[in-house]
């Protein structure tokens, strides 16, 4: 279900000249700018410690810059109110590195939190939950809690919580780093599928086979700046 | 069903969560008992106000010393029936007046009445001593006696005689029985501040243990509201199951002091303890503890969480 979108046709996010540091310390961004259109897909690479979660956290409003602006949806974030935050949030599917998940909840309700959190309920959302689980290959672990499931388990359950609500834009960090590269392909295809209905993707990774294999553009981070590397052509 | 009606956040977790029934049971029972307390002065008070008030007890000096007590106790009589607002004056029999004095001088006045005064009744000694004249005296209703001049023409009819107003023990009673039922009410009142500090105590060390899942929440994109609904209902679940502890307890103690006070022939076995609309109070308490501790929950985490990012 999809609501006025992208505000017409601004850039879904847009950096201007960011730069962010923890504390006294150095900058670990630093003067970033790109803007990501609606509809677009991108790798997010760079060496461990570069600052891909940070840049994530920055989108996901989990962070603020040190200096310069973050516009999302259109959106100046630094004078949005903190009552229409979350209405940004819901917008956007997130893919955590160590996933998030409540280990008190069942894998369904896991999922299904995104739409309870949004005021959805009854038998409709039950039935939309277990199908993207079955689809994610979980089908036979619908019951079962985060402890009890493996890595991977884990892995694809936040994933389908990040999409089940058909999400603007989604972030996934390192989404394929805890499953093999049969799944990881699948969990990629996943996330075209979203893009092919609309979805702006920006996907963190370290697995440059599949940055090769799908070809998409790359956003890399080295040194705390980022440069945009265009492919020569996507996938079809 | 796979997607169960339970919280988001694990509040079984919580050790303040587990106390706070215990707390609030606490609480209630000592309101329970503090208005019933209140109650029953007021009732006592109210008993005691209706029998006093609108009567006056004229007292005549009798014995040897005073040998027209007879013809003063007439004089005073024929005065009461002339005077306006006065709806009824008697003379108490010397059976009566001896009653009273029993808790005083046992039984020793019994047997030599009216020796020395003609076998009058009223006047005689009782153990040697002289039991004076009293006139009971019960206004009419609604009328307005102006007791100290009425005690003034009685005491020119009557020298000697003395008039006591109980009207004005009446109003010293109401007045006592209205600060005790002030002091339950502010007990009362604390009452409901320390359930209330609990509640802010137990939600807030709900929020610091729940940081990560409560951070989580507004990452997916819950307003506050929605964190604060949940905790609103634990606090509500929680405080209810305390309350009708508290009240059932409380309701249990007034029934064990009521039934040791039939024993002591305080009062009637039969007697009602409360009236309904004095148990529709009880009724409500654990509803005006769960409403409370709803609210507390609310605006403490609304306020909490404005200041946490």
């Amino acid at each position: 279900m999809r609501t006025d979108l992208f505000d017409g046709e601004k850039p879904v996010v847009r950096f201007d000249q960011v730069g962010v540091r923890y504390g006294a310390g150095p900058e670990v961004l630093r003067d970033i700018a790109f803007s990501l259109e609606p509809g677009s897909f991108h790798f997010l690479t760079g060496e461990s410690g570069a600052g891909k979660s940070t840049l994530m956290r920055l989108i996901h409003l989990s962070l603020r810059p040190t200096r310069g602006l973050v516009h999302l949806f259109g959106r100046d974030t630094a004078t949005l109110p903190r009552d229409r935050v979350p209405d940004l949030r819901r917008r956007i599917g997130v893919v955590y590195q160590d996933f998030r998940l409540l280990d008190h909840l069942t894998a369904v309700d896991n999922v299904a939190l995104p739409l309870r959190v949004a005021g959805a309920r009854g038998p409709d959302v039950r039935n939309h939950v277990s199908e993207l689980l079955r689809w994610v290959g979980l089908g036979e672990r619908l019951a079962a809690k985060p402890p009890t499931l493996s890595g991977g388990e884990q892995q694809r359950v936040a994933i389908a919580r990040a999409v089940i609500n058909r999400p603007d834009l989604l972030l996934a960090d390192e989404p394929t780093g805890n499953v093999d590269d049969n799944i990881g392909v699948r969990l990629i295809h996943l996330f075209e599928e979203l893009n092919r209905m609309g979805t702006t993707v920006v996907i963190a990774t370290h697995n440059f086979g599949l940055v090769d294999r799908f070809r998409y553009p790359r956003l890399d981070l080295e040194d705390g700046a980022l440069k945009l590397i265009r492919t020569p052509s996507p996938p079809c | 069903m796979l997607i169960r009606r339970q919280t988001d956040i694990p509040f079984e977790q919580d050790p303040a969560g587990r106390l706070l029934p215990w707390i609030v049971a606490i609480m209630i029972y000592l309101s329970g008992v503090a208005i019933a307390g209140a109650i029953a002065l007021n009732g006592a008070v109210s008993t005691w106000s209706s029998g006093l008030s609108g009567t006056l007890t004229i007292q005549i000096p009798a014995g040897t010393a005073f040998p027209k007590a007879q013809q003063h106790a007439d004089a005073v009589l024929a005065l009461l029936r002339k005077t306006p607002g006065i709806g009824e004056a008697r003379r108490l029999p010397r059976a009566e007046v001896l009653r009273l004095v029993r808790p005083w001088l046992g039984d020793e006045g019994k047997g030599d009445g009216g020796k020395g005064n003609g076998g009058k009744g009223g006047d005689a000694d009782a153990g040697g001593l002289p039991l004076p004249i009293l006139i009971d005296v019960r206004t009419a209703a609604g009328a307005d006696i102006d007791s100290a001049a009425l005690a003034a023409r009685v005491a020119r009819a009557a020298p000697g005689a003395v008039t006591e107003n109980h009207a004005r023990w009446a109003g010293r009673l109401i007045g006592l029985a209205r600060s005790i039922w002030l002091v339950a009410l502010i007990v009362v009142a604390l009452i409901g501040l320390a359930t209330v500090i609990t509640v802010v105590f137990a939600t807030r060390t709900g929020l610091r243990i729940h940081r990560r899942v409560i951070g989580l929440l507004h990452l997916i994109g819950a307003h506050d509201r929605y964190i604060a609904r949940q905790f609103e209902r634990q606090a509500l679940w929680l405080s209810l199951q305390g309350a009708v502890v508290g009240v059932a307890l409380a309701v249990g103690t007034v029934f064990g002091v009521v039934h040791l006070a039939g024993e002591a022939e305080l009062q009637p076995a039969d007697a009602a303890i409360f009236t309904p609309a004095q148990w529709a109070i009880f009724a409500c308490l654990p509803g005006v503890a769960a409403l409370v501790a709803l609210l507390t929950a609310r605006i403490t985490v609304l306020r909490t969480l404005r200041r946490m990012t």
